[in-house]
């Protein structure tokens, strides 16, 4: 069973760049930084190559941080090896997914597949507190960027909400 | 010619030359910890004043580089503009050793025992404790040259091997985790951060700690050498300082070098007297003002756990392997208390 979700390409760029930096740069939480910034974040984050059918991160399981996929195709996935999986999203070059976790301590919601072999960038929770501590500027301007596509997700969340509730005729205007 | 000696002599020569390599890693281990344990003090020491300048664009090595050397500044401006009753003077007085001193003061001590507690008198335990400590003492005196010697080549290996780990430690980390496979690469990444975290957290406290004691004793003495004479005041403080990283044991150690040095000397007891009193008073100051403020990371081990493990650092590593003990140990239940939590968060 498939889903449209919240990890859905709701920033996907139509244009794909070769380069680390390029690529960061077309993601919201980096567009705002300078060309040095880009390079700052380029020694900062992780490449991770993943095969057909493995497990980028494990629902439930504590996540790090986020990734950008730069190469290849990963499914978001619920219930992951039961008997009903759900896919939430199918993601492509591009996309990024995992973001959530940049805030620390928390769990991952779903889990993530690479349908095929695929090169990930990870940018992770402590790479993002380093960042905060030696170039705060930089650092704000990920956090505003954080911020904006928590923001973003929300406000498609609750427009989904609001189609099902619509299509299940129980939508009712809030009281004021 | 295929298999000349056999399968079997290989296999035997494999296994001597893995004994050999693992000797000798041992060894070089056994010679490096101490420094290696020490340089990581000091980078955890270091590391708010380096990420303090590399956000002005100054590289962590370099920015190490100019720390170190505004401290050594600082150091011998201090020692220089030290007031008198601070500095390293010659110690005079008597000419007995220090055996002979500890035998007369003994002796003193049973005379005036036996003058109250008639009883006591056939135990003779002054006398077996007076051989006691005089061997202790005569052996003690013999290692000194070593144990100086050790100590002068680890404090210029210290900030060597320091300033690797600054400028490089980053970069060695993330080979390390590009290593780990994908399955464990967020759990590794986590467990880094966090045991940085507690431990640096943990290390800098305890340093903080020890350089606060060391001041409060300086301070005390100062006070006690206003009544009687209390002579390597710096010195006697600096040991108490680092002995401190030591609980429970730390500050008698101190305390008892400061007295054995005194003894030597040929002090009056009434200078004994005053360093023990300084010492306490450093010690109560320590305990009910200083530990609770600086000590960010609680990781306080069982007084059990404490003897065990100073036994081992002992055995180990000699007098340094007792300095290090109890900080690599908290190290260790630190890693052990991350492993379990991120246990119990995948249960959940």
């Amino acid at each position: 069973m498939r889903a449209d979700g919240i990890w859905a390409n709701i920033f996907r760029l139509g244009q794909r760049k070769e380069s680390l930096a390029e690529i960061l740069q077309t993601i919201p939480l980096f567009e705002d930084l300078t060309a040095k910034e880009l390079k700052t974040l380029e020694r900062v984050v992780h490449i991770r190559t993943y095969q057909t059918d493995e497990t980028v991160f494990v629902e439930t399981e504590p996540g790090a941080g986020m990734y950008v996929i730069r190469s290849g195709h990963v499914d978001v996935v619920l219930r992951h090896k039961s008997e009903h999986p759900l896919i939430l999203a199918e993601l492509q070059a591009g996309d990024f997914f995992g973001e959530m976790a940049l805030l620390g301590d928390t769990s991952r919601s779903a889990t993530a597949v690479a349908r095929e072999r695929s090169e990930l960038i990870g940018f992770f929770h402590p790479d993002l507190i380093e960042i905060i501590s030696l170039f705060p500027a930089m650092g704000a301007k990920i956090s505003f960027g954080l911020a904006k596509t928590l923001a973003e997700r929300l406000r498609y969340t609750n427009t989904q909400l609001a189609d099902i509730s619509v299509l299940r005729g129980s939508y009712e205007e809030p009281v004021r | 010619m295929k298999n000349l000696f056999g399968e079997a002599p290989l296999r035997v020569l494999a296994f001597v030359l893995l004994l050999v390599a693992l000797v000798l890693a041992f060894l070089a281990i056994r010679i490096l910890i101490v420094p290696f344990v020490a340089a990581m003090f000091v980078v955890y020491l270091f590391d708010p004043g380096i990420t303090a300048f590399q956000r002005r664009g100054i590289e962590r090595g370099n920015a190490f580089l100019i720390l170190l050397i505004v401290a050594l500044i600082a150091i011998t401006i201090l020692l220089m503009f030290a007031p008198a009753w601070l500095r390293l003077e010659a110690i005079g007085g008597s000419s007995d050793t220090l055996t002979q001193r500890i035998q007369i003061q003994l002796t003193r001590t049973e005379r005036w025992m036996d003058a109250r507690f008639p009883m006591l008198r056939s135990v003779n335990l002054t006398g077996q404790l007076s051989n006691r400590a005089a061997a202790v003492s005569a052996n003690f005196l013999k290692e000194l040259p070593g144990l100086i010697t050790s100590f002068v080549v680890n404090l210029l290996l210290v900030p060597f091997i320091a300033y690797f780990m600054i400028r490089d430690g980053k970069a060695i980390k993330r080979r390390i985790v590009r290593l780990v496979p994908n399955r464990y690469f967020e759990t590794s990444l986590i467990m880094f951060y966090r045991i940085d975290q507690q431990i640096g957290g943990y290390l800098r406290g305890r340093l903080v700690e020890c350089i606060l004691v060391g001041i409060t004793q300086t301070l005390f003495m100062g006070i006690a050498n206003l009544f009687v004479d209390q002579p390597q005041i710096l010195l006697i403080a600096g040991v108490c300082g680092i002995t401190n990283m030591i609980p429970y044991l730390g500050p008698v150690l101190g305390t008892v070098f400061g007295a054995f040095l005194y003894l030597s000397a040929g002090l009056p007891m009434p200078s004994i007297y005053g360093l023990v009193i300084a010492s306490a008073a450093a010690h109560i100051v320590d305990n009910i003002m200083i530990a609770p403020t600086v000590l960010s990371y609680n990781v306080d081990l069982h007084p059990l756990t404490v003897a065990l493990v100073l036994v081992i650092g002992g055995e180990l590593l000699g007098a340094l392997g007792l300095l290090i003990a109890i900080p690599v140990a908290s190290s260790i239940k630190v890693i052990a208390q991350e492993f379990y939590a991120n246990y119990q968060l995948q249960v959940r």
